[in-house]
């Protein structure tokens, strides 16, 4: 059981941008997916999607090939999609954002996210970027997806907003692998099991996330000297 | 005097809401001015007048007439519009090209003069409102916008259906990614606004005449109530269908050689100061995850 990606290559208006991607996520794991602006980390997930064309390679999901299958297949098979921007319906309240996303009922949520509970007629619109990112975590985890691809939750967000959004993607680990692009390494490193490094259009190097500073291709990937700063 | 003139607007706002309502939803989802939608208004028209000519009652000749032309923009939407599905500017022209054949086969079959609606009983009398004899007729035009107003919000904002569609016209791309197949929501809701488009052809027979050119004079109306309520937007297009309504009777009453240029002043004016429409989205806030 795992979310396979080799050799995967994808163009943007004709332009190749991925190049030879390589990973694979499996149930319960947290991939951080590393890489300075550009690197094609969030192209990879778009791809991985559909909404990127792919030019070659294989994106597989227990083994099938999900080649060619449209966008809503992909989510509907168990691969949940979370944008940089949380991806909710600004113009639906929180309740009707739930409904759309899941399998089950929205109450279901209010467990791990019971701060959706004094939201839940509230517009999407309305909300604060924190919130619209528990309620895209919500949404995810009502999906009952097995995978989730998730784009740089953090962006945007007050250090105590972050632990809470830490907190849920570790709740989420439970039912699902994620694959984390992230640019606030600090914060890749307190979620993640193990990292993927992309330079390029290209993955160049994997291992577990304590041992990411170790990595010959840190510093050049992430674009600073090793061990100094913490976000890329 | 005074309550004839503003009961005559209301029902001109519940007919242009009906003209209306479904050219708003369907640019909402499919991100096209739909010009095709002035044909089915003229399939509708012609439909009803055909039935009420052989002896059908109104509302049966009505509600058929919607269905023709459903039926017609569902035909359309599967073998014309579908293909172009990524191509916005070849939708846009399709459906200029679905409006002139439709107007030119009405022309054809039916002969460019106005024909008689045939109107009896309850629907061709009158009511004394204001002094003034009031018809009937515009009393089921403002039932009908009403009908329509909520059957459309019950379907909107009730039902899982409506969901979807609500989802697919803020964003495609979310709702596929949410698992929701969009191809189909667009076959619905272009057909709906088919059936609404067709339903107003048949409301506007008895008042405004049958005639090849009815679509097209109607076109202009409408694109003002759809852009001053904001594209997309049902209830938008509520509030500009009362506005413009209530101008054309009030103004058209004082000065009828003004209405037209009060609406068109109205929409300039709203453009200028909310480009987005009175309940309309903000530009900015359309598909940003698309490709």
């Amino acid at each position: 059981m795992t979310l396979q990606l080799s050799a995967l290559q994808a163009s943007l208006q004709g332009a190749p941008v991925l190049h030879a991607v390589d990973l694979d996520v499996k149930p319960g794991q947290v991939l951080a997916l590393l890489g300075r602006n550009g690197a094609g980390k969030t192209t990879t997930l778009r791809t991985i999607m559909g909404l990127t064309q792919q030019t070659g390679g294989h994106v597989r999901l227990d083994g099938r090939d999900l080649g060619g299958a449209p966008t809503w297949q992909r989510a509907r098979i168990g691969i949940y999609f979370v944008p940089e921007d949380g991806g909710v319906f600004q113009e639906l309240s929180v309740l009707e954002n739930l409904r759309l996303a899941g399998r089950g009922q929205p109450e279901q949520v209010l467990g791990a996210f019971p701060e959706l509970k004094a939201l839940w007629h509230r517009r999407a619109a309305l909300l604060s970027g924190g919130e619209r990112k528990i309620l895209a975590l919500a949404r995810a985890a009502l999906s009952g997806s097995r995978w989730l691809l998730i784009d740089e939750p953090s962006l945007g967000l007050a250090p105590a907003v972050l632990r809470r959004l830490g907190q849920a993607i570790a709740a989420l680990r439970a039912e699902a692998g994620v694959l984390l692009v992230e640019q606030n390494l600090r914060f890749a490193q307190s979620v993640a099991d193990d990292y993927v490094l992309m330079q390029r259009g290209s993955t160049v190097d994997q291992g577990p996330i304590e041992a990411l500073r170790e990595s010959p291709f840190f510093a050049q990937a992430m674009s600073f000297g090793s061990g100094e700063g913490d976000s890329a | 005097m005074i309550a004839n003139v503003v009961l005559a607007g209301i029902s001109l706002a519940a007919f242009y809401f009906v003209l209306s309502a479904g050219l708003s939803l369907v640019f909402g989802i499919m991100g096209v001015l739909n010009f095709a939608s002035a044909g089915y208004f003229l399939v509708g028209l012609y439909a009803a007048w055909y039935m009420l000519g052989h002896g059908s009652g109104f509302l049966v000749a009505a509600l058929a007439a919607g269905l023709i032309s459903g039926v017609t923009a569902l035909i359309v939407e599967f073998v014309m519009l579908r293909p172009l599905y990524r191509n916005p500017g070849g939708q846009l022209l399709t459906t200029l090209g679905v409006m002139l054949i439709l107007t030119e086969a009405v022309n054809w079959v039916f002969g460019p003069q106005i024909q008689q609606e045939p109107m009896q009983g309850l629907l061709a009398s009158t009511l004394p409102v204001g002094g003034l004899p009031f018809p009937v007729y515009r009393l089921l035009l403002i039932a009908s916008g009403l009908v329509i107003y909520l059957l459309l919000v019950a379907l909107l904002r009730g039902t899982s259906l409506g969901l979807k569609v609500r989802a697919g016209v803020e964003s495609q791309t979310l709702a596929e990614l949410s698992g929701i197949r969009v191809l189909p929501l667009r076959s619905l809701v272009y057909a709906l606004g088919g059936i609404l488009a067709g339903f107003a052809g048949a409301l506007y027979g008895p008042f405004g005449g049958v005639y090849p050119g009815a679509g097209t004079d109607t076109l202009l109306l409408t694109f003002i109530v759809v852009v001053i309520g904001g594209l997309g937007s049902v209830g938008g297009t509520l509030v500009a269908s009362l506005i413009i309504g209530l101008a054309e009777a009030l103004v058209g009453f004082y000065a009828p050689n003004l209405a037209l240029t009060v609406n068109v002043l109205a929409m300039i004016i709203v453009l200028i100061l909310r480009p987005q429409g009175l309940l309309g989205r903000a530009p900015g806030r359309r598909d940003t995850h698309a490709a």
